[in-house]
């Protein structure tokens, strides 16, 4: 995916864009960075975003926004390069090194974080924070897994309908 | 707030983490985690047959086909659609995902062909033979 700005920037300074999160805090960012998600890119090659205007995201809060702002300002370089093929074998050990870093975060931040990006179309967080997701649901049981994501205790009803299915699916545990 | 969320997670963000699991368990712990889980997830036996085990020892070669019992697991109805493997191709040589590898004979195989036991479908491939 191109950057806004590579057909008419040649200006020096790179185009900035401002994002308004659902409480009302303004982010200044790369026009390169932002558009790493496909529906702002829509806005911002509109010419919107710019000056004292802002794009307002009311479903995105300003500490979910600020997590999802730090991927895109680490993945544009790459973004920009279409998938970097030219980056080096360290810039791509330092990106994942990046990513794994990332995603080491407590599940009621994953879950704002893949809201975000599903929101916001960013392919590669979506995908990066999916993969996180299922690492930690791997090896679990139905109550582990649970647990994991930090579901309260089921109820009497939905527990008749576990064990219902545990007796389903009994060959499976055998 | 967090677990009402991931307890109605978007369906193709589901569909997106589940494509991320390997293992037929992981498929069947997820499709019973919540009923919107259940909902959007699909569990190993809806999709995949298993070859559950052979009813008699062989020293060496390829077992007959109809040496093992083949079966869909599927609640409390074995064998459900499972049809009879086609009878010139009486070897299975290998199993994956559902489909099996069939040839004619355990020796000198002359056919080499996939088939799908639910379904019943079937792919030829170029047999292979040793180089002598």
């Amino acid at each position: 995916m191109a950057a806004p700005e590579s057909g008419d920037g040649n200006n020096g300074a790179a185009r900035m864009v401002t994002l308004i999160s659902s409480d009302n805090t303004r982010f200044e960012v790369e026009a390169a960075a932002a558009s790493l998600s496909q529906t702002l890119q829509l806005t911002i090659l509109d010419g919107g975003g710019g000056g004292g205007d802002g794009i307002p995201l009311p479903n995105v809060d300003s500490a979910t926004l600020s997590k999802v702002l730090e991927y895109c300002i680490k993945h544009a370089p790459a973004a920009a390069n279409g998938g970097a093929p030219n980056a080096t074998a360290v810039d791509r050990a330092e990106l994942e090194r990046f990513d794994n870093e990332f995603v080491n975060i407590d599940q009621s931040v994953l879950y704002s974080l893949i809201m975000a990006a599903h929101n916001l179309e960013i392919e590669g967080l979506q995908s990066l924070v999916a993969k996180k997701v299922a690492d930690m649901i791997k090896g679990k049981s139905p109550m582990e897994i649970r647990r994991t994501l930090g579901f309260p205790d089921p109820t009497p009803e939905e527990q008749a309908e576990m064990n219902a299915h545990m007796l389903e699916y009994g060959w499976a545990y055998e | 707030m967090a677990a009402a969320g991931w307890s109605s997670l978007p369906a193709d963000l589901l569909t997106e983490i589940s494509a991320r699991l390997s293992s037929d368990a992981d498929y069947l712990h997820i499709h019973q985690v919540c009923p919107h889980w259940r909902a959007f997830t699909v569990p190993p036996s809806a999709y995949r047959p298993w070859l559950v085990a052979g009813r008699e020892g062989r020293g060496s070669g390829l077992q007959l086909i109809g040496e093992y019992s083949l079966r869909l697991v599927r609640g409390d109805a074995p064998g459900t659609g499972v049809h009879d493997p086609p009878s010139d191709l009486p070897y299975c040589c290998g199993a994956s995902r559902g489909w099996l590898a069939l040839v004619d004979d355990d020796q000198n195989p002359t056919r080499l062909v996939l088939w799908e036991p639910l379904s019943n479908t079937d792919i030829s491939l170029p047999c292979l033979s040793l180089i002598t």
